[in-house]
């Protein structure tokens, strides 16, 4: 392997691990963490299990067909099943851009003190900034490598002198903790789920491949990104629960809010450390904020047909342009009502668990194509994995309901 | 198409009854999550969430204010006491609003007592930040130990068997 090659493979997989943390996992993971320590860290496996099947399999689709995959499949499906997907996906995608862009404002709150409303806009300035002005691709090296600085929480965990022990027994107890009920167990295991294997993901991952011109030389780079990548980036989250539970749950405090996942880092590793998790908090949901709107972008442009793609100048693809545009203002206008992003993130979370199917079943057909993939079709373990996901993911999506209600959003 | 069937295009009652139930399922839901408490044990558990979650608000301000100033900075300590001042009012606001059931007005005394000694407590230490006012926000963080610790304990004891 040459070294721009090399090069290329390692920028790669380090985006993939900084890239995999949004602020559904710095909510959804230390929430988790405080109330049930390492619990519900076998859902992070499946989760990084299923996102990284899924992903792999949308980018070798885009690389055989220059097509996203969730554009071939819809194609297929029928128009209706198309509509669906796309209500539901758009809708899960935009709540979540509302909520990316307010975990931006939130880490400059934390460094500034100055409130986090008035940061929303400058964050929205920032953003369509450096849609304008960076190409494609150095955007999402930048914001991968920046997200690198997530991982000072895998360095608190170290500094916090765990009885590993304990940490392995709590890991490895598939049970709530006493006085928690299994309800709301269960419904912070589906939190989970809907914060680290979102459609969205898989959307950009699929079109972004598309933008790169990926082809079927570029398969063992998709593979590599997915392969270690991921699963780092799942390192990463388990990370976050075990700071959390390691700070938090000893003194029965619940985490409802961004600063206090960063907590943990400061009373490990001081004001370096608390400095890095701002920034790791900052590029996480910055890189998030730009996935998530190019995702809504992608998805209209590829449903109605419109040419589209960031590696295309503004005027060249102007409804993706002022489809993201119109999002990003959108999301703008719903923080400034001063809802709560923490309350948007569980609930985005929540509904992108409900959707998964819609998402993963189309790539799943489309990949086992013969006709359309040639000798890139799904071997034995993509469909193995693939199905076992994709049944667990109906499960998922039809407790989801029964489990918000129930468990009174977490709250029983 | 056959020009003796014409083929209607108006919803049927198939296509109704879906929308319908799932605004039915939202309205449940939404009902069953947000009414107040009616009963004597679903009184005891809303104290019983209450007094948890002002004990973790008070004790969130606690720890950060005990890392200053080594490990944390004066402007992320301000953003982190004003975040738990104001979730502690709304969560002593809500309980506060719930009627209590009758024989259990003890609770309710007891619980916004504590509630509002936890919320006068953060409201100085925030004042206190914004003064710079140092030795005064350590001695706020040695006062809150009490509340704290009562609030816990009350959330364990009015947890109904």
């Amino acid at each position: 392997m040459n070294t721009k090659k090399l090069f290329s493979f390692t920028l790669g997989t380090l985006s993939a691990i900084g890239g995999f943390i949004d602020i559904g996992d710095l909510v959804a993971d230390a929430l988790v963490g405080a109330r049930y320590g390492l619990r519900l860290a076998w859902v992070t496996g499946i989760a990084v299990v299923g996102i990284m099947c899924y992903a792999e399999m949308s980018g070798r689709v885009a690389a055989r067909t220059e097509r996203p995959a969730l554009s071939l499949a819809r194609g297929r499906m029928g128009p209706r099943f198309a509509l669906v997907s796309l209500v539901g996906a758009l809708l899960v995608t935009g709540l979540l851009v509302m909520a990316e862009l307010s975990g931006i404002a939130l880490a400059l709150q934390l460094a500034t003190s100055v409130h986090y409303l008035l940061w929303v806009p400058v964050a929205a300035l920032l953003v369509l900034a450096v849609v304008k002005f960076l190409p494609f691709e150095m955007m999402e090296r930048l914001y991968g490598i920046l997200g690198l600085t997530m991982l000072v929480f895998v360095w608190a965990v170290w500094k916090l002198h765990p009885d590993w022990g304990h940490l392995w027994q709590s890991a490895t107890t598939l049970a709530p903790t006493t006085g928690e009920s299994w309800t709301a167990y269960f419904f912070y295991a589906v939190v989970i789920i809907g914060a680290q294997m979102t459609p969205y993901e898989m959307f950009f991952f699929s079109s972004g491949a598309v933008e790169h011109r990926w082809s079927p030389k570029n398969l063992d780079e998709i593979r590599v990104n997915v392969m270690v990548g991921f699963p780092l980036g799942g390192l990463l989250a388990i990370a976050i629960q075990a700071t959390s539970y390691l700070v938090f749950f000893p003194r029965g405090i619940e985490v409802e809010h961004i600063s206090q996942t960063a907590l943990p880092v400061a009373i490990a590793l001081g004001k370096v450390g608390l400095a890095i998790a701002i920034v790791g908090i900052f590029a996480a949901t910055f890189g998030a904020t730009l996935e998530t709107l190019f995702a809504t972008g992608y998805d209209l442009a590829q449903y109605f047909g419109w040419s589209y793609g960031e590696v295309q100048k503004p005027e060249r693809a102007a409804r993706f342009t002022v489809t993201i545009v119109s999002v990003l203002l959108l999301a703008v206008a719903l923080a400034l009502t001063t809802i709560s992003p923490i309350t948007v993130t569980v609930y985005a979370v929540t509904f992108s668990a409900m959707v998964l199917p819609l998402s993963f079943l189309p790539v799943l057909l489309v990949a086992n194509d013969r006709e359309v993939m040639g000798d890139l079709v799904n071997g034995r373990l993509s469909n193995s994995v693939g199905v076992v996901i994709l049944a667990l993911s109906v499960v998922i999506s039809v407790s989801v309901l029964p489990l918000l209600i129930l468990s009174k959003a977490g709250g029983a | 198409m056959h020009p003796g069937s014409r083929r209607s295009f108006a919803p049927t009652r198939a296509t109704w009854v879906v929308p319908i139930a799932v605004v039915a399922v939202i309205l449940v839901g939404l009902w069953y999550g947000h009414a107040p408490p009616r009963s004597d044990a679903a009184y005891r558990t809303s104290a019983s969430d209450t007094a948890g979650f002002l004990h973790s608000q008070l004790e969130t301000a606690r720890v950060w204010v005990q890392e200053r100033p080594e490990q944390v900075f004066d402007s992320s300590l301000a953003v982190a006491i004003e975040e738990s001042e104001s979730d502690a009012n709304a969560t002593l606001k809500r309980f506060a609003g719930y009627d209590p059931p009758a024989g259990q007005e003890a609770i309710r005394t007891r619980l916004t007592t504590l509630g509002e000694k936890a919320t006068t407590l953060l409201a100085e230490m925030r004042i206190a930040v914004h003064r710079e006012d140092w030795s005064k926000l350590e001695e706020l963080r040695g006062e809150a130990e009490k509340p704290s610790l009562k609030l816990e304990e009350l959330g364990k004891q009015v947890l109904p068997q």
